[in-house]
């Protein structure tokens, strides 16, 4: 696609995406802003994933524990009687960065499936110690009764003011993976992803830049919780579950991997999939296991990969 | 060079340096000296521990025993990158290129990985013109014949202007022609570099080499000048004789 045409596209996809909950109410469909919220807070915590795996090539399958993490942080302070939104950002990233920093510090020092097993192993372990924090619903989950407050009159509880903010928060997300991309570090990042012997030998502190990757995406899946449980009113020990962070995994697979839309592409179609079948059977994922199967076997690149030779095609 | 046979403080100097993986001895109590400004050639029979050898000068295996010494600061515990950053960098015997970039992408991360310690010694331009792919910036790596491909592969470990490069085995599975241009290529870096070169071409080594070392069983067995080492006659009996 030429600039132009790329930028006149992105307006009318912000346009799109701006007249969705007025447009859905008009319809009568207002239930359906709050499943669009859901998607936008998926999207920005699978793009999270797609920057370590995709971009970083690490394939972490603990990254739900990050988004799980953020949603606690958040969850607790509003339990706790803190309610300004400030506060429970700055606390979100604080945990979850930390957390991602030691985590990533141990595990970046294996490789290929041993990596993934660590990763997962440290995701299980957060998992468990959600579940025994009894003073904070155990296994049970947390409810909370209020709300981030945002101050300007936002208020959370309302499904469009929500679906907006976490529309912001993933329009910034974007914004950063493209600035990344295109930047010294992120081609570094790529190339360390491509032969990460090659790259320390060039001179490249491989490890540390990595951990930076990997510290900054456990952070912005952490911001993703603290949506979450806004969004929820509720955290669940479920959120940090292996099988959440699998789920993640089949988003990113899904949209296109080390592609910037693939997240957004992969949160939006499962989420729907999931909304539209579970209506009709409980079997869901049966049935979204084919889509997934047919996106691996004929889109080699993902969703993304596919519109994009669609997108040549028609040029 | 003679003169550089006599200089006392060599530029990296290896003393005893020892690795086993198992049963298997890789090196057992190597001992290597290389002066600056020569070109030194490390030969010997497969399975020598050549390869071996130079993953733990760069910092990619890490010996059980012995010192490292390069330009008067022990590197033993080093890791690759601050080894690079003191000026130490390597070429891979199997071609490792960055295979999400371009030729120019690939020079261009290379020189950025050098930006960051060393100052800016040669620009994109010079160092494509240097490895003979200045009309191939734009190719992909895919598209790359296995020479381009080699001579990129030096290419990068050059982009820093190190004081010492080691080869391993610039010219494996070249032809003829591939490999007179490496060899010219080799040739050139011997005005600001110093070059540890492994390779198995023997003929190109004896043109190219001011000292020889031969590594056999995980032991230098052998170092001198090239004249001295092609009639040493235990170097004949472990490796020479057989070609």
């Amino acid at each position: 696609m030429s600039p132009l045409r790329r930028r006149v596209a992105l307006l009318a996809l912000a346009g799109l995406l701006l007249a969705l909950p007025p447009a859905m109410q008009a319809l009568g469909a207002g239930y359906y802003v709050s499943t669009a919220g859901k998607i936008v807070v998926f999207a920005i915590a699978a793009t999270s994933l797609n920057l370590v795996l995709g971009y970083g090539g690490m394939v972490s399958f603990g990254h739900a524990a990050f988004f799980g993490l953020g949603a606690y942080a958040t969850g607790v302070l509003v339990s706790e009687g803190v309610f300004n939104a400030g506060m429970h950002l700055l606390a979100t990233v604080a945990l979850t960065a930390f957390a991602a920093l030691v985590i990533g510090a141990i595990s970046l020092r294996t490789r290929g499936v041993y990596f993934i097993m660590i990763t997962l192993a440290f995701g299980q372990m957060l998992f468990y110690v959600a579940n025994s924090i009894k003073g904070y619903g155990g296994d049970e989950g947390l409810n909370i009764r209020a709300r981030s407050l945002l101050g300007f009159g936002l208020d959370l509880k309302d499904a469009p003011t929500f679906y907006y903010v976490a529309l912001a928060v993933l329009a910034a997300t974007l914004l950063g993976l493209n600035a990344f991309v295109g930047s010294r570090f992120g081609r570094a990042i790529v190339a360390i992803r491509d032969d990460d012997l090659r790259a320390e030998a060039l001179g490249f502190a491989t490890y540390r830049m990595r951990l930076a990757v990997f510290v900054a995406a456990g952070a912005i899946a952490g911001i993703a919780g603290a949506l979450s449980v806004n969004q929820q009113g509720y955290v669940s020990p479920n959120l940090l579950h292996w099988t959440q962070s699998g789920t993640l995994m089949v988003m990113v697979i899904l949209g296109g991997v080390a592609s910037l839309w693939g997240g957004v592409l992969g949160a939006t179609v499962l989420v729907v999939l999931q909304e539209a079948l579970s209506a009709y059977t409980t079997h869901w994922e049966f049935w979204t296991g084919w889509v997934l199967l047919a996106v691996v076997l004929f889109a080699r690149h993902g969703l993304a990969g596919w519109l994009a030779g669609l997108a040549v095609k028609k040029r | 060079m003679s003169a550089a046979a006599s200089t006392p403080e060599p530029l990296l100097d290896v003393q005893q340096l020892s690795k086993r993986f198992g049963g298997v001895v890789a090196s057992a109590g190597v001992d290597l000296r290389v002066h600056a400004g020569e070109v030194h050639a490390l030969i010997g029979p497969n399975g020598a521990g050549k390869t071996t050898l130079v993953a733990q000068l760069a910092g990619q295996v890490r010996p059980d025993r012995g010192r490292i010494v390069f330009a008067g600061h022990d590197i033993t515990h080093l890791s690759p990158h601050e080894r690079a950053r003191r000026g130490l960098a390597r070429s891979f015997q199997i071609t490792r290129l960055f295979r999400s970039f371009d030729v120019a992408g690939n020079v261009a991360l290379a020189l950025q990985a050098a930006g960051s310690f060393a100052s800016p010694g040669m620009t994109a331009d010079e160092l494509l013109a240097e490895i003979g792919l200045a009309d191939r910036a734009g190719a992909g790596i895919a598209a790359l014949s296995h020479g381009e491909q080699r001579a990129l592969e030096v290419g990068l470990a050059i982009a820093s202007r190190p004081r010492l490069v080691m080869l391993d085995e610039p010219m494996a599975g070249m032809g003829h022609d591939e490999s007179r241009r490496m060899e010219a290529l080799i040739q050139r870096l011997r005005a600001r570099t110093t070059v540890l070169l492994i390779e198995h071409d023997v003929d190109a080594v004896f043109r190219l080499a001011d000292r020889v070392s031969v590594l056999v069983s995980g032991q230098i067995i052998c170092s001198g000048a090239p004249d001295a080492v092609r009639r040493n006659s235990g170097v004949i009996e472990a490796y020479l004789g057989e070609e």
